[in-house]
């Protein structure tokens, strides 16, 4: 790191900037006062001009910094009223927050066209709607415009002020980008840095920046071969961009603070199949390390061919704890992709949304993360079905889990029978093809699935083992005790207890009479997705992510037949239960690679905890690669890795002062541990306890 | 004692942990046989539970709730000893109790290693016997390390050496690779920190050094009984002009380690204050030419 990013990252982790944040009373802008007749376009426009304005006011800039642009404004001025919203959603179901969210746009074209030209395509295309009368292709366009000139007038209120403060280098790049093209690796950051930075602004949020290493190589290696610049100074221009996406990360909260969704994907393929490792992918993976941040968040793409070099490289950053990368399989993730409709040459160009769910940059307008089923609810809905209706065999019980899951994916379907998103045209415009089809992409783009998640696979599994040993092989339980042991939290069954902790199956023991009913579960999860058509023109994805399920889940149903009690959690995303004592890491991935992850590739990674002291010595850094290519030759389809020590996250609850800086990560994000609700914490100092 | 040497004559080896993926004990990707019995009594010995050379309960306070489950269970008649028969952990519903050493014959403990073999071929990995002492259980280690052998997989030991020079040729030769343990070069001071001469242990390491066996030296490094800078220079000295000799590893002590004693209701013989060491430590081999390392 050189001295002049540790100034730019101390006074990021400092949080100097939250000294320029402004609370706006927007109630005093009479521009946002909105009528019925206002449409939704409108009300998105207006708001985000109103923001871009009141930037334009406060044009800041970090001493010594290269890449400009620092968000002031603290809140987003409403769309709607809380009752005009609530009217919203009792018309059809708004995700979240109802806007366009957790995708990546175009970030290749933007940066090789610039806005200008966008906007005179725009343009051309008005006037084609004009000649059509198609109205809401007009309102569309001209919102499209509208935002690109406030866009880049905000850029030219910072090109001016900076040349007014002698920062003319800065003020030089800011008169190419955004406007024109990027011809430097430099202008190239800049641009995309505007372009993120007002996305926020628009109120889309969980944005991805997708392939970096792709679509900033040109610019890089273009300037290498001019000798513009040389590896270092990229590093340092990339560590600086990287720096960026910290500075506000503040006010991008999610469900907890961290959770953002500003993800990068790294390696992989190109759009014909080839290896597209870079120097650039190596780049970011150091300056991930260098600055020990929690954005943006790394994911790493890998397959059987990646060379044990760069997993070593990508092991160094997982020692740091960041959590960082998470990894995602070419070989499972691509024919997955292709197997639910994907393009060959989209699949190819996968990238993760806010946390794992694969998505394609520029032309997804997924909800990967629109329901979540949870297994275990299934096991338990399925025992008391089973008690009313006479359940013979283990098949029997098993054909009963099969029938609900359908029944749970057509009542997902039922409530999703209307889904809507409110518009973001400046996003829109960044995203393919919505210029040319004069609409904004919340009314759809090329692909519109929906992804549910799938939590608790690892409980649910082992207890349809424990249900399969105890009810049915062994006949010590009949199924109404069993229920009534689980209603009463085992109280008073302390053998039983001991009985399904000790003696059943587990998943993450490459124990196939466990593991063989995992691949049972995730093909029927599979199964019932498969072929239905969602309300907006896509299709459902299953997947083996759990988001914050993980803590919500639990608290619906009472204690589960593997000996979890009530408040219990579940495991995070796709992983042993808490508290099974498994084999070794290797054992684990055995076990969680044998059910057919192509199927279930709206995402979720399998999730391992390791003790810091594993990384002592230099050859463990190689045998945690080899493991990791363990992985991917079994056919694993996503991996994370996270580094931590219990004793330290103990410690750090109780004297959260000293732990600042401590990182972990949570389900498809890395956050600062104190900054966390306790029952996070405390899922997490669960999983810290059977490290590896 | 007996059972344990029935056993024996019998082909088991009494096993108290398999440990796939383990990180220390050898290139690549490993899986560890940990066999108890041990005849030292090292006072910084941090897997106690490897000590005894029959099978033992461990019990942990910290996780135990006193639902007093183990005790109805247990067919123990007053004044009989505890044959860990395993009962009491089997129907242990928080897992506070856990039966450590079970007899397996060297084809289960083949099978169950060759389970990580595609990963054993892909990282050069293979099986490492440490303990306790896998010396106290030398037929074992002998017939599982050839069975290991026809099936090519790579072998490593961990070993304090102290067995007759007999015994411990008969071992050294079955295996691939040697993690030879010097705790002390004072005959004393390990007699009284180990329990046992190091003379015959010198005598074995003497024998390695002309064997073409490749081996490494390593030494728990304990702050205030094995760190002098003169005791780690005397050892340099003895391991001159071995040939098949890789390298030396330090291994500093770690106090937290003591935390398995708790499960076995003891406490560590003693407890050292834990210290940085850097290439000061270092330096008595390298000055000499010889690798050495900080583990």
């Amino acid at each position: 790191m050189t001295p002049r990013i540790e100034r730019l990252r101390e006074y990021t982790v400092s949080k100097l900037q939250a000294d320029g944040w402004k609370e706006i009373d927007w109630s005093k802008s009479p521009e946002l006062v909105f009528t019925p007749d206002d449409s939704h376009i409108q009300r998105a426009l207006r708001c985000f001009l109103a923001v871009l304005k009141e930037e334009e006011k406060n044009v800041r800039f970090v001493p010594e910094e290269q890449i400009v642009f620092t968000r002031t404004v603290k809140n987003l001025p409403r769309r709607y009223t809380t009752v005009e919203m609530n009217a919203l959603r009792s018309q059809a179901y708004y995700h979240e927050l109802g806007v366009v969210f957790n995708l990546t746009v175009d970030y290749e074209s933007a940066l090789i066209c610039g806005l200008d030209a966008l906007r005179e395509q725009t343009v051309s295309r008005l006037k084609q709607a004009v000649s059509e009368n198609d109205s809401e292709g007009i309102e569309f366009l001209e919102a499209v415009i509208m935002g690109i000139d406030g866009v880049c007038s905000l850029a030219d209120s910072y090109c001016s002020e900076a040349e007014r403060l002698g920062l003319s280098d800065v003020a030089k790049r800011l008169k190419q980008v955004p406007h024109k093209p990027a011809r430097t690796f430099l202008e190239a950051l800049q641009m995309i840095r505007i372009l993120h930075f007002a996305l926020w602004c628009e109120g889309t949020y969980h944005n991805g920046v997708g392939r970096v290493d792709q679509y900033l190589f040109p610019y890089l290696q273009a300037d290498l071969i001019a000798g513009r610049i040389d590896q270092d100074s990229a590093l340092e221009y990339l560590e600086e961009f990287f720096l960026s996406f910290n500075r506000d990360s503040d006010l991008y909260v999610g469900v907890q603070q961290g959770d953002n969704g500003q993800s990068l994907m790294l390696g992989g393929c190109d759009l014909q199949g080839n290896d597209a490792c870079n120097l650039l992918t190596e780049l970011a993976l150091e300056a991930s390390g260098e600055l020990r941040l929690i954005d943006p968040k790394i994911n790493l793409r890998v397959n059987k061919n990646t060379s044990i070099e760069l997993l070593k490289k990508a092991t160094a950053l997982t020692k740091l704890g960041l959590g960082f990368p998470q990894y995602a399989n070419d070989d499972v993730v691509i024919p997955g992709l292709l197997k639910l409709g994907y393009e060959l040459r989209d699949a190819r160009n996968y990238t993760v949304a806010a946390c794992w769910e694969f998505i394609i940059p520029g032309v997804g307008m997924d909800i990967p993360n629109i329901a979540a089923v949870s297994f275990p609810a299934i096991v338990d809905a399925s025992l008391r079905f089973a008690e009313q209706n006479c359940c013979e065999s283990f098949d029997g019980f098993l054909d009963i889990v099969r029938q609900l899951l359908f029944q749970e994916a057509d009542a997902i379907e039922r409530r999703l029978g209307d889904v809507r998103m409110l518009p973001c045209p400046f996003t829109s415009a960044l995203c393919k093809g919505q210029i040319s089809a004069a609409r904004d992409a919340s009314s759809g783009s090329k692909y519109n699935n929906f992804g549910v998640h799938g939590t608790g696979c690892a409980p649910a599994v082992d207890s349809l083992a424990a249900i399969k040993k105890l009810v049915f092989d062994e006949k010590q339980l009949t199924i109404s005790e069993f229920i009534g042991i689980l209603d009463s939290n085992f109280k008073d069954s302390e053998k039983v207890l001991a009985t399904v902790r000790n003696e059943c199956p587990k998943m993450g023991r490459d124990d196939s009479s466990a593991d063989d009913l995992a691949v049972k579960l995730l093909n029927w999860f599979a199964d019932s997705m498969e072929g239905r058509k969602n309300c907006r023109g896509g299709i459902f994805r299953a997947g083996t992510g759990s988001a914050m399920y993980y803590v919500q889940h639990p608290s619906e149903i009472p204690a589960s037949p593997d000996g979890r009690l009530q408040d219990e959690f579940f495991p995070a995303n796709y992983a042993p239960s808490l508290g099974v004592q498994t084999k070794g890491p290797l054992a684990v991935v055995r076990s969680f690679t044998k059910p057919d992850l192509e199927r279930v590739v709206n995402g979720g990674p399998l999730t391992m905890e390791l003790h810091d002291s594993v990384f002592r010595t230099s050859e463990s850094i190689e045998k945690v690669a080899r493991m990791v290519q363990f992985f991917i030759n079994r056919g694993g389809s996503q991996l994370q890795l996270n580094t931590i020590n219990r004793d330290s996250l103990l410690d750090a609850q109780k004297n959260p002062a000293n732990y600042r800086n401590l990182i972990v990560r949570v389900w498809g994000w890395s956050g600062y541990f104190v900054e966390l609700d306790k029952p996070y914490q405390d899922q997490i100092i669960k999983r810290a306890e059977l490290t590896f | 004692m007996n059972r344990g040497n029935e056993s024996e004559r019998s082909g088991k080896g009494l096993v108290f942990e398999i440990r796939e993926f383990s990180l220390f004990d050898g290139p690549g990707i490993r899986t560890t046989v940990f066999l108890k019995g041990c005849p030292l009594r090292c006072v910084w010995c941090h897997n106690p539970e490897g000590i005894a050379a029959t099978p033992e309960l461990l019990y942990s306070v910290r996780k135990c709730v006193h639902c007093g489950v183990c005790r109805s269970v247990c067919s123990l008649k007053e004044g009989e000893v505890c044959k860990a028969c395993g009962e009491c952990a089997r129907s242990c519903p928080v897992q506070a109790r856990r039966l450590c050493g079970i007899y397996m014959t060297p084809e289960e403990v083949v099978n169950e290693a060759l389970i990580s073999r595609d990963a054993f071929e892909s990282s050069g990995g293979g099986v490492t016997f440490s303990g306790g002492e896998p010396l106290l259980q030398p037929d074992f280690v002998v017939e599982t390390a050839k069975i290991l052998h026809g099936k090519e997989i790579h072998t490593a030991i961990e070993t304090s050496g102290f067995a007759p020079l007999e015994t411990y040729r008969r071992v050294i030769d079955s295996v691939d690779l040697v993690y030879q343990d010097v705790k002390h070069m004072d005959d004393k001071k390990h007699l009284t920190y180990v329990g046992a001469s190091n003379a015959g242990i010198l005598e074995n390491v003497q024998w390695l050094k002309k064997a073409k066996k490749p081996f490494i030296i390593r030494v728990p490094l304990v702050p205030t009984v094995n760190d002098s800078i003169a005791n780690l220079s005397t050892l340099a000295d003895f391991l001159l002009d071995a040939d098949n000799m890789l390298g030396v590893e330090l291994a500093p002590y770690h106090a937290a380690s003591g935390g398995k004693y708790e499960l076995l209701n003891r406490t560590p013989p003693m407890v050292f204050k834990e210290k940085q060491f850097g290439d000061e430590v270092l330096s008595p081999f390298r000055e000499r030419g010889i690798r050495a390392r900080l583990l």
